[in-house]
């Protein structure tokens, strides 16, 4: 097992430490044990691109072998969510997109042969033309349609269509 | 009339119970806060609207006068474009600041969690440089330009962490990975530096760390708010 009890441990107490901005929602600091159960989406990305990085790098730094090539592989996942994620776009970050998410594809396909790749992966590939084609992906997220949502909710209203 | 009965309902309520009228005023208060509040996501609106502040503050703006070494630095700052411009001493402190939708803080302020950040500075040989560091003081200052026009602008007092040097062949092993990895920096924030809200790059993650044969190190990652 990776994230074995020990190194869960370990990103349970950095995350105890971890400064965060108050914009960030801190993840649950039971996340993965069964009493705690399903994480969000934003729950994830928190732990993934925040957590995750500090934390598997302090303890797999001198690592050669197998968990090295898990880190590297991870990383690239991450390098390439964050770059997904930035509010700006340039040709040069979207190549950069679509190289780091490939090399994370093929290095799935090479350290877990028994695992075939999903729809989604596939869709991953194609976030790099998307924004090509329409610019930054974050105004096309659902936050920002739920952002919308809670925009309108807080304006007065009559309550009558159309009035 | 059922409108207008429930409204002098009203007015009869709040003229009789004086609770209910402070109540209310608060409430009120707290409704005008919330509709001025710096909400994200309508970059374009805000580029179309010219009443759109550059920045809001979100405390009070308390006066004091700049430490000589502060003023100083300003001096440095403004001077760099407008070399004739008269720079008073007096300024208004606020402890925290929202610049399109993104909030900061001094870090002895009670939202602290803001006050750490990225800031582009440029070294001694003028190349713009990225540096994390903790914000000390943000005011409010306005300097009389050589022309004659008074300018008003937000500035931030920042202390730097400085990277960690790499000592008896031990390099950082975050910087391996690039922006997504971040960087060690030594646990103490030293250097002073003067910056205008302009220069924030972003916040990062803080994280205090103890790795053996890496002493009184912080662990900073980099992070743009995405929602």
């Amino acid at each position: 097992m990776v994230l074995a009890l020990d190194v869960m441990n370990e990103i349970w107490a950095d995350m105890r430490v971890t400064q965060l901005p108050s914009w960030v929602s801190p993840a649950p600091p039971n996340w993965g044990t069964k009493e705690r159960g399903k994480l969000s989406a934003d729950n994830w990305r928190v732990i993934c691109t925040i957590h995750l990085p500090i934390t598997l790098i302090r303890l797999w730094r001198e690592e050669t072998g197998r968990k090295q090539a898990l880190l590297e592989n991870f990383m690239d996942l991450v390098s390439a969510v964050r770059i997904a994620n930035m509010r700006v776009s340039s040709p040069n970050q979207i190549d950069a997109y679509n190289k780091l998410m490939l090399r994370y594809l093929t290095g799935v396909k090479t350290l877990f042969p028994n695992h075939p790749l999903r729809p989604v992966h596939h869709a991953a590939l194609h976030l790099g033309d998307f924004m090509q084609l329409f610019g930054p992906n974050h105004p096309r997220t659902s936050m920002y349609y739920e952002r919308y949502i809670n925009f309108l909710h807080r304006l007065n209203t009559n309550q009558k269509i159309g009035l | 009339m059922r409108t207008s009965a429930r409204a002098a309902n009203l007015r009869g309520i709040l003229a009789d119970d004086e609770d209910i009228r402070q109540t209310v005023v608060e409430m009120v208060d707290t409704m005008k806060c919330i509709e001025q509040e710096d909400i994200r996501g309508f970059r374009r609106a805000a580029l179309l609207d010219p009443s759109t502040p550059e920045y809001l503050t979100t405390s009070k703006a308390r006066p004091f006068t700049l430490e000589n070494d502060h003023h100083q630095l300003l001096r440095i700052q403004i001077e760099r474009t407008d070399p004739g411009a008269r720079i008073p001493t007096d300024a208004h402190a606020v402890e925290e600041i929202s610049s399109h939708g993104v909030s900061y803080a001094t870090c002895f302020s009670p939202a602290s969690r803001n006050s750490a950040i990225v800031f582009g500075s440029p070294n001694p040989d003028g190349v713009e440089t990225h540096r994390a560091g903790k914000v000390t003081k943000i005011f409010q200052h306005t300097h009389r330009t050589s022309g004659g026009k008074n300018v008003s602008c937000c500035y931030l007092i920042v202390q730097e962490y400085v990277p960690m040097v790499p000592n008896r062949g031990r390099a950082d092993p975050y910087k391996k990975f690039g922006f997504a990895g971040g960087f060690l920096c030594q646990k103490e924030a030293t250097c002073v530096h003067l910056i205008a809200l302009s220069q924030v790059v972003c916040h990062f993650a803080l994280t205090p760390l103890s790795l053996e044969g890496y002493e009184d190190v912080i662990h900073v990652l980099p992070i743009d708010r995405v929602s």
